[in-house]
């Protein structure tokens, strides 16, 4: 009996042995003979892996809390800076209906909930250009509207500013010369399809020009 | 040299030797089995895409773009809401994976798309009663164009054309692979049943072969699964993350089912081993 247990126990250790050396052999062969390729692949997998998993909801996150701050400045410090596709604020023109949110980024999910400052420039308060898009046939169809002294106000969490406009133009979407991104003055560019209130599509471009009258400006952006 | 054969160490390790290259061949050939029934089989892709939410999802996002373009050419969200023709889509989708198969160029027809645009975009003019005068056809035409830009550009199934490369290149050499895979295992079968004294012997070493490759191809899905790399997928597009993630997860799932019937395969092995054995003393 004794003798028949033991053999029994080694028929099981050869059996659960042998298989697992054999793979372990098979395993590190298999990677000796595939490893000039698996960097590739990993370099090549790690183009579509990501730690923060997509989102593709089309919700989206709003940052904006109204202030009364009065301010001339505010400390860089203060300002919560939006992440691409956020809600930060809101845009009005006077003299127009031009009334919405405003977020950083003009993609699809800011375009649909209201218009969308161009990541490539600037918030306000940065001293630089801030080149805001929207679509013609909902929330920038009021600036068919728009005439020069329009006032543009934007409120932020950091607070309030606003823009005069001092001009318009009509040009196609391959006018760079309609927006200077490396202006050190602070101004306003809004963009829409045109024409409005028409079907169909074209490569032209309504902006509109303002220049900052008041607000605060961050600083110590630099430092 | 008899001598030397006879010897009972030389004689264990040419059969260890065996095995291993045995347990290499099953492991080897199940794999390209496996790659030659799924992702080389038109029907295995053609099934994903039914049995996972591609198609309402592709759906919704065309829609989603689509109101994007009429926001910014005159045209209201309704018209856009119920316009994709979920039918159309899939016969579409399906032509571009017949395409895939068949080595042809990766090209979508957008024909059904453009012809129902152009009638629904007649209809809506009519209904908001505009004349000529009111609309230009060129900028409803630019429109057109661009809305069919959209619709080709989702139907169309990115990496596919560099994917259908590769398999171009390798789906030969797959199937030589499979058949010297299978030869190899057979022989090697032949010699550990025909060069031993003991059948139960022959049958022990073929069941150490299948329970290391069991065991090995069960590691590839668990090693995936365990690291989360199938949560990690990220594409741009919920509708071609849902397919590949749905096609990654069938082709682990079909890898995890051969090595269960490896499994299944090496218990019985040793059944039959015992049985022999107890016979033969």
């Amino acid at each position: 009996m004794k003798k028949l247990k033991s053999k029994s126990l080694k028929t099981i250790k050869k059996f659960t042995l042998y298989p697992l050396l054999l793979c372990v052999l098979m395993l590190l062969s298999l990677l000796a003979v595939s490893a000039p390729f698996i960097g590739n692949a990993v370099s090549v997998a790690g183009m579509f892996m990501s730690d923060k998993q997509v989102d593709y909801s089309k919700a989206y996150d709003n940052i904006f809390v109204p202030t009364d701050k009065d301010s001339e400045t505010v400390s860089a410090e203060d300002v919560e800076f939006p992440g691409i596709g956020k809600q930060f604020g809101e845009l009005s023109v006077s003299g127009t209906n031009v009334d919405a949110k405003l977020f950083f980024g003009d993609g699809k999910v800011p375009l649909r909930n209201g218009v969308g400052i161009y990541a490539g420039s600037f918030i306000p308060g940065y001293g630089r250009t801030i080149l805001v898009a929207g679509h013609n046939n909902t929330f920038f169809n009021g600036l068919k509207n728009v005439s020069k002294g329009d006032v543009v106000k934007i409120s932020t969490s950091y607070g309030n500013y606003k823009y005069t406009v001092t001009g318009t133009k009509l040009t196609t979407d391959e006018d760079k010369s309609a927006y200077d991104l490396n202006s050190k003055k602070e101004n306003l560019i809004l963009y829409t399809c045109y024409p409005f209130d028409s079907i169909g599509l074209t490569n032209k471009r309504f902006f509109v020009y303002a220049e900052k009258t008041s607000g605060p400006t961050i600083t110590g952006l630099y430092e | 040299m008899k001598k030397f054969l006879s010897n009972e160490k030389v004689k264990k390790i040419l059969y260890g030797i065996l095995a291993f290259v045995l347990g290499l061949c099953i492991t080897l050939g199940s794999i390209c089995a496996i790659l030659r029934f799924t992702v080389l089989n038109k029907g295995f892709l053609s099934d994903t895409l039914n049995n996972s939410n591609y198609y309402t999802d592709l759906c919704d996002e065309i829609t989603d773009d689509l109101i994007n373009l009429g926001d910014a050419s005159g045209l209201d969200k309704s018209f856009f809401e119920g316009f994709i023709d979920e039918v159309f889509v899939r016969e579409d989708v399906q032509d571009y994976i017949n395409k895939f198969y068949s080595g042809e160029k990766l090209k979508v027809n957008p024909r059904h798309f453009n012809e129902s645009l152009r009638a629904a975009l007649d209809t809506y003019i009519q209904s908001k009663h505009m004349s000529s005068k009111d609309y230009s056809q060129s900028n409803v035409n630019y429109f057109i164009n661009e809305a069919t830009k959209i619709y080709t550009k989702n139907i169309e199934l990115k990496y596919f054309d560099a994917i259908q490369n590769i398999i171009a290149k390798y789906s030969l050499r797959l199937t030589v692979a499979l058949v010297v895979c299978c030869i190899i295992a057979v022989a090697a079968c032949l010699v550990f049943i025909f060069t031993n004294q003991w059948k139960h012997k022959s049958i022990r070493y073929i069941a150490y072969s299948v329970g290391a490759s069991a065991l090995l191809t069960l590691i590839i899905p668990l090693s995936v699964y365990i690291s989360g790399a199938l949560n990690k997928l990220t594409i741009i597009s919920r509708s071609l993350n849902d397919m590949y993630t749905t096609c990654l997860n069938s082709l682990l799932v079909d890898v995890m089912i051969v090595s269960g019937v490896l499994f299944i395969f090496y218990a019985a092995l040793i059944i039959l081993h015992n049985k022999i054995r107890t016979k033969a003393t």
